[in-house]
């Protein structure tokens, strides 16, 4: 069944100059505490969604950038878990590499406890951001990636106490508590590699769809949906340029691909944005084609990138709810 | 990032289980190059050198016609990679010159096989560690804005630049050469422990560098001096960090400093 996540990455409240480097580059501060307030609204679009019928909440993991405040997405999780009562709530792009695995399965679990079993966690086998955040070497990173990857999930999985030896970890006592419930959906998030492909199959885990392969079902798709007319969308299509200026250098960090695969990125960044904007009419016949094209199990709507005031963002997640009955209803049978 | 070399001839051998390109001319006493992280500016600059030296220019693994080796992740590798590379060619003394990241191996070669090695010559080395001058991280500069960190005349590199920066096989070369780089200085752009290697290279040195270096400062050149027992030091003038491609006479100082009779 095609699930419908409500993404949320938290920004702080300022504009993002016309910077290539922007995302990475404004300064950390938060000197009148507008962070605490924005937090507050940010809670509110997430209940927001949860009442407009969205199946989940999307919080990505932040890594040294502006355009999040998620930090500590477990933090925010657990307030959201305590502000609905229906919706999943999902942690993605969890840099398992570069963190305690064991750490961050636990933080899952306990998320996991809190929200009465609708926590959801989406990892990551590498993030551009993440490699110039922290010191990982990305030529090395994938082998680091998967074996963190097995360690978190033999931590939320399986019962210990037991032994997890590798080449980056080492855990003479893996006996992490709690231990989360059975079942709880744990998916891949990332761009499209081929190599966390089959790193994300090996694991059973969900990945974005392969765009070269529309046989491949069970994936995810991020998109960016604004639903208006020109007036509404001109302030979110500046932000979504001024966030999405983030250039390759910075999303894909020296050694991470071979010098094709960064090459066919860059042909592949200026092709396939993936968004969606127009009336609601418009917008839902081009979500409609994309389902039926790429058969995602998850559609991640992004209603809002950057900076958006809290009333405008309220909107969208409104304007984009309206869409999703017409979009369940016509989701195929293969789905 | 690939290359046009006619001047010399090429050649591939496999070493480890690695195929590695290199490129040779002239006769004489053996005069290796080990070349830094950019191949931007090509090979030119060595074309004077076989009138006097046996040339020998390596791709080291990762560059330019030799295959990647992502297993190597220390100048370790590359040092035990370029000797098992000199005993293939059964080169049992050599003159050595080290450029920028290839100076930082040059260094690391010294220190273990200085018996290995006639002359060194370091050329705005990098992987020593000088705080109060401080190296510029190429790996946080756009490669759009790259070039004049390079060098303090852009003229220089005039001939090499491509027509259009944003070039996807030109990025894709950057990338390569960046990525093969990173094995080596992701996590820090100096080498552990090179104040306790240097000591111990017996050989006559020649410290060259550029006095506008913007990617290795000048400024650490006293720190090099401090640390290596038989040096001494050539400052070139108004020259940035490439001063192959910017100064004519820099070339002439190595010939110079290798042909002089003062072992």
């Amino acid at each position: 069944m095609l699930r419908f996540y409500c993404a949320h990455e938290m920004p702080f409240q300022i504009s993002a100059p016309a910077d290539s480097l922007a995302p990475f580059l404004i300064p950390n501060s938060l000197d009148d505490g507008s962070g605490a307030h924005a937090l507050s609204q940010y809670l509110e679009q997430l209940a927001l969604a949860e009442a407009e019928g969205f199946d989940a909440v999307y919080l990505p993991r932040s890594a040294g950038g502006a355009v999040s405040m998620l930090s500590d997405p477990f933090a925010v999780a657990a307030l959201a878990a305590a502000r609905t009562s229906r919706i999943g709530i999902a942690v993605g792009e969890i840099a398992l590499g570069l963190l305690d695995p064991v750490d961050a399965a636990q933080r899952v679990a306990m998320l996991d406890m809190i929200s009465g079993g609708r926590a959801e966690a989406g990892i990551t086998f590498g993030s551009g951001a993440a490699f110039w955040a922290m010191t990982a070497r990305p030529g090395r990173a994938r082998l680091q990636f998967a074996e963190a990857a097995a360690l978190f999930l033999q931590s939320l999985r399986e019962a210990g106490p037991r032994r997890f030896e590798g080449e980056y970890f080492m855990q003479r006592h893996l006996n992490p508590w709690p231990k989360a419930s059975d079942g709880l959906p744990c998916f891949v998030s990332g761009p499209g590699c081929p190599e966390t492909r089959k790193a994300a199959e090996m694991h059973g885990l969900d990945y974005l769809p392969d765009a070269d392969d529309p046989e491949r079902k069970g994936s995810m798709v991020h998109v960016n949906v604004f639903v208006g007319d020109a007036d509404v969308l001109t302030p979110h299509l500046e932000q979504a340029r001024a966030v999405g200026a983030t250039t390759p250098n910075y999303q894909i960090p020296p050694g991470y691909l071979t010098a094709q695969q960064y090459r066919a990125t860059l042909t592949k960044l200026a092709r396939d944005p993936l968004m969606f904007t127009g009336n609601a009419d418009d917008v839902t016949g081009a979500l409609r084609t994309l389902i039926e094209v790429r058969r995602p199990t998850a559609l991640v709507i992004h209603p809002h990138v950057g900076s958006m005031p809290h009333d405008m963002a309220c909107a969208n997640i409104r304007a984009v709810a309206q869409i999703l009955p017409a979009l369940k209803s016509a989701t195929p049978a293969f789905v | 990032m690939a290359l046009d070399t006619p001047f010399f001839e090429t050649h591939e051998i496999e070493i480890d289980g690695v195929t590695v390109q290199y490129l040779t001319a002239g006769r004489g006493d053996p005069l290796v190059f080990f070349h830094g992280a950019g191949l931007i500016g090509g090979w030119d600059f060595a074309r004077p050198w076989p009138d006097h030296f046996r040339l020998i220019l390596p791709f080291h693994p990762g560059w330019g016609g030799s295959d990647d080796a992502p297993q190597f992740t220390s100048a370790q590798d590359f040092v035990d990679h370029h000797l098992a590379f000199v005993n293939a060619l059964g080169l049992e003394t050599f003159n050595l010159v080290g450029f920028s990241m290839g100076g930082w191996i040059a260094s690391c070669f010294a220190a273990q096989h200085s018996d290995r090695i006639k002359k060194l010559v370091l050329v705005a080395p990098a992987g020593l560690r000088d705080e109060d001058h401080p190296g510029t991280d190429l790996f946080a500069v756009q490669p759009e804005d790259v070039l004049p960190y390079l060098a303090h005349d852009l003229n220089a590199f005039a001939p090499y630049a491509p027509a259009d920066p944003a070039d996807p096989d030109f990025l894709a070369g950057l990338y390569r050469d960046n990525s093969s780089f990173a094995q080596l200085g992701w996590e820090r752009m100096w080498e552990v422990g090179m104040e306790r290697k240097l000591p111990r290279i017996a050989n006559n040195t020649l410290l060259l560098w550029g006095d506008q270096d913007r990617v290795v400062p000048f400024g650490q050149a006293d720190r090099w001096a401090s640390l290596l027992p038989n040096v001494r030091i050539h400052r070139l003038k108004d020259v940035g960090h490439y001063p192959f491609l910017e100064d004519p006479q820099a070339h002439t100082v190595v010939t110079q400093f290798l042909t002089q009779n003062n072992n």
